[in-house]
């Protein structure tokens, strides 16, 4: 945790599910959590970048209504690529509109813009950038501290990505959550109730299960396991396919080759799936530019019997997580759904009877990662100390040995922070470096799990082969992310380590990132200029509000109006985030307000007089 | 069955009470350096025993937790919260290890006698043979999809199995200072562990 904020650092904390499909910010208020959004706008922020002509970048809901006009410019679903490897994103690259490539080294993704290349972590940063500009101009404060979310079975790299992205946002991660367990927080806390519970949680791109014990205020997470590959967009996928299919033997055309076709027909088949959770049967008719409107029409036996293999495998995971927890599914006190694709009623019905209990629903299921969030992120700005988060490590960490063997040094599903110390020594004479390389997973062989960096101990003294003792403790914080520091025991002197992380960037790859990103300086700049505006614009409109209530004030009614449709005006370009417009407009209401000002000033003044002994 | 290893005995340096753990003051709520001999059972105020209260540990555990964790340490520089994330560290490993019944029997193994599983790890060869004929016909039964044998394989395993948890949940035997009986009798458990492990059975 190097970079946890210094103790002077001070301002609000927010949560923020950082997700697939959307994202959103939340923080605690005096009356529990609530969601951040823009006056009048929904909170859910579609997690999408659209690149448009002239070098405009947007986010958000543009971004996604752009998604069908400009498909291989618009960016959805990156977060299914934070923290990966080329050669493990096969699935996302048959499936993604736009281009991904491979870095030089052939080891992370990039994703390829006219002729420019992103990093998964630089696209998330402008979702993040987004979602804090909304919290900023929810709160009329700069945002500089957050909480974020991330599936629980994220590994070290894509954990220590959406760290990255943050970063590159402007915003320091002072930690970050796993889904599920936010989801418990902001479920535990309205109930304070003590048990076991088990949150389900099948998103856009994810799948995970884990089980909780709460213990006088204690929420320790004894397991939990998942799928980072199972979620609603392989629901959209399965229609999709079936809708192509159908097109094709129709017309005989194959639309896969046509990437905006392709994402009508993929929106169109997200549709029908929402329309299927409420309703029996759904048709839709897709206008292609064809003769007719391809008509394509699904009951929900259908659906369900399209999406039965994802929700088993959802299945199997609980029945995993709960055989690690050492409980049988009697022994669940509570069972709460998470995420999109919890809508569902497959997934309602068959998760009811996997745990003979009717799964909880009432809070939204797409708000309540963010709330939970919020009031972790309240714990951690000092706020409450009632509540304490003790979660697991997902995935065994450990390294490789001779003959390609994987030693776990950290079992999956062990309380962090947890720390192991393994003793290391030289083959050869005055051999000057040990080379470590970490890997994480489950599996015998390094070669079956992920490779989470390499890491080089450096400075050894001299010595005779196997003669040093470097003492190597590897420390995964609150977390879940990985630091390793070496001692040589004869010496007493700290080894040096040089890390190369297998999936993800570099501090100096990151710093260079926020130096090179021009859009950020300037956005930047945009976003503090438009959040003092709105403070300015703010205190001006109470100013003017206490006035108006003031009973000695002689106005007329036209004055009055006047004021009230300037205040309204003034609210809109503040809502609509507008600079310009809102400048002159603050500026111009300042000094009309300021003879308001000094003739209050003097009415006070005469009433108080007025008043007498 | 000798207590706690002398720093449970001292006093806090705040308080003046005894801490009841060597990682910080359960009187105070300070946290304390802790000695080079600090142990899992003094970290969570427990005796040295092959038993543990349950009730009491997780009650300890839990008010270390929210003593150490490095949620309640963000403000307070770099060097707090590395002490924060140690600390914690620390405490969950010593749950994690007195909490596992045949963790926690190792480990006060180890602290009695440091290095005896390794140099009592070579296990009678007459147990060896017993044990390897067992994992075959379990895995035989397995495979012929004869599940009455193999749940009476099973079973045979679990009796001796908990035919040696019975010598090892008397403290005597502890107390006796026969290490290198104790090591063998964690060996044979881990090796009926395995065979279990092997056949899929939890």
């Amino acid at each position: 945790m190097s970079d946890a904020a210094p103790a002077d650092d001070k301002g609000p904390v927010v949560g923020i599910d950082l997700g697939t499909t959307f994202s959103l910010a939340a923080i605690m208020s005096k009356d529990g959590p609530r969601v951040l959004h823009r006056q009048d706008a929904d909170p859910l922020i579609p997690s999408v970048v659209s690149f448009l002509d002239g070098g405009r970048v947007v986010v958000g809901r543009e971004a996604r209504d752009m998604a069908v006009l400009n498909p291989t410019r618009t960016v959805h679903s990156v977060k299914r690529l934070m923290g990966r490897g080329y050669e493990e994103v096969e699935v996302e690259r048959t499936i993604l509109p736009y281009t991904i490539v491979a870095s030089e080294h052939a080891k992370l993704v990039l994703i390829e813009i006219d002729g420019r290349r992103y990093t998964p972590q630089e696209l998330s940063a402008l979702i993040l950038r987004e979602v804090k500009a909304v919290a900023e101009a929810a709160l009329g404060l700069p945002v500089t501290r957050a909480v974020i979310t991330v599936p629980a079975y994220f590994d070290d790299s894509q954990r220590q990505a959406t760290r990255d992205a943050a970063k590159i946002a402007g915003l320091t991660a002072l930690r970050i959550v796993n889904e599920p367990t936010a989801a418990a927080l902001a479920y535990g806390l309205d109930t304070r109730r003590e048990g076991t519970i088990v949150v389900y949680d099948l998103g856009g791109g994810t799948f995970d299960v884990s089980v909780l014990k709460i213990t006088q205020g204690v929420f320790k997470v004894v397991a939990t396991h998942g799928d980072t590959h199972l979620g609603g967009d392989d629901f959209d996928r399965a229609i999709m396919e079936r809708i192509l299919a159908q097109i094709a033997q129709q017309t005989g055309k194959d639309l896969r080759v046509q990437p905006r076709a392709l994402q009508q027909i993929r929106l169109s088949a997200e549709a029908l799936k929402i329309e299927l959770s409420s309703r029996e049967r759904a048709v839709l008719e897709i206008d292609l530019g064809l003769p007719s409107p391809v008509r394509f029409e699904l009951d929900r036996a259908g659906f369900e019997q399209l999406i039965r293999p994802w929700i088993d495998r959802t299945l199997e995971s609980c029945r995993a997580a709960l055989a690690d927890a050492r409980l049988s599914p009697g022994d669940v006190d509570e069972v709460v759904l998470v995420g999109g694709s919890t809508r569902i009623p497959l997934v309602r019905r068959v998760v009811g009877e996997a745990f003979g209990r009717t799964p909880h629903t009432e809070l939204d299921p797409d708000r309540v990662v963010a709330l939970g969030a919020a009031i972790q992120a309240d714990v951690l700005a000092g706020g409450s100390k009632d509540l304490l988060l003790l979660d697991v490590i997902p995935l065994s960490l450990g390294i490789e040995t001779m003959g390609g063997a994987f030693a776990k040094l950290i079992t999956r599903n062990s309380t962090v922070p947890c720390r192991a110390t393994e003793m290391f020594s030289t083959s050869v004479d005055n051999q000057g470096g040990i080379d470590i390389n970490v890997f994480q997973g489950e599996r015998e062989l390094v070669k079956d799990c992920r490779e989470l960096g390499r890491f080089k101990l450096t400075g050894l003294p001299p010595m005779p082969a196997g003669l040093p003792r470097v003492e190597v403790t590897f420390l995964v914080d609150a977390d879940g992310v990985l630091t390793v520091t070496a001692r040589e025991q004869r010496s007493g002197r700290l080894a040096g380590i040089d890390v190369v992380p297998s999936h993800g960037l570099t501090r100096d790859q990151v710093k260079s990132i926020i130096r090179e990103s021009i859009v950020r300086a300037r956005d930047d700049f945009a976003a503090r200029e438009l959040v003092e505006l709105r403070n300015k614009a703010h205190v001006l409109v109470q100013g003017t509000r206490r006035v108006l209530a003031m009973p000695e004030m002689p106005f007329t009614p036209a004055v009055r109006a006047e004021l009230e449709a300037d205040i309204a005006r003034i609210e809109a370009l503040s809502a609509a985030g507008d600079v310009p417009a809102l400048k002159t407009a603050t500026e111009e209401f300042g000094h009309k307000t300021q003879e308001l000002a000094d003739a209050a000033i003097g009415a006070a003044i005469k009433a108080e007089l007025n008043r007498g002994p | 069955m000798a207590e706690t290893a002398a720093s449970a005995a001292a006093v806090c340096p705040a308080c003046g009470k005894t801490p009841g753990s060597t990682l910080a003051c359960l009187a105070c709520g300070r946290l304390l350096d802790e000695p080079a001999d600090a142990d899992h059972f003094a970290r969570l105020g427990a005796p040295r025993s092959p038993h543990v209260d349950r009730d009491a540990l997780e009650a300890a555990y839990i008010r270390l937790s929210r003593l150490l964790h490095p949620d309640f340490h963000g403000g307070e520089g770099e060097a707090a919260l590395e002490r924060a994330n140690r600390g914690s560290a620390l405490l969950n490993e010593a749950w994690s290890v007195l909490t596992d019944a045949p963790s926690r029997q190792e480990y006060l193994l180890e602290l009695l006698d440091a290095g005896a599983l390794e140099r009592h790890k070579v296990l009678p060869p007459a147990f060896l043979v017993e044990a390897l004929e067992l994992s075959e016909e379990l895995e035989d039964a397995q495979r012929g999809e004869d599940p009455r044998a193999a749940a009476a394989l099973v079973e045979r395993v679990r009796q001796a199995m908990r035919e040696r948890d019975a010598v090892l949940d008397e403290p005597s035997v502890w107390s006796a200072g026969d290490t290198a009986r104790l090591a063998r009798l964690l060996h044979e458990q881990r090796v009926y562990r395995r065979i279990l492990r092997d056949a899929g059975v939890a």
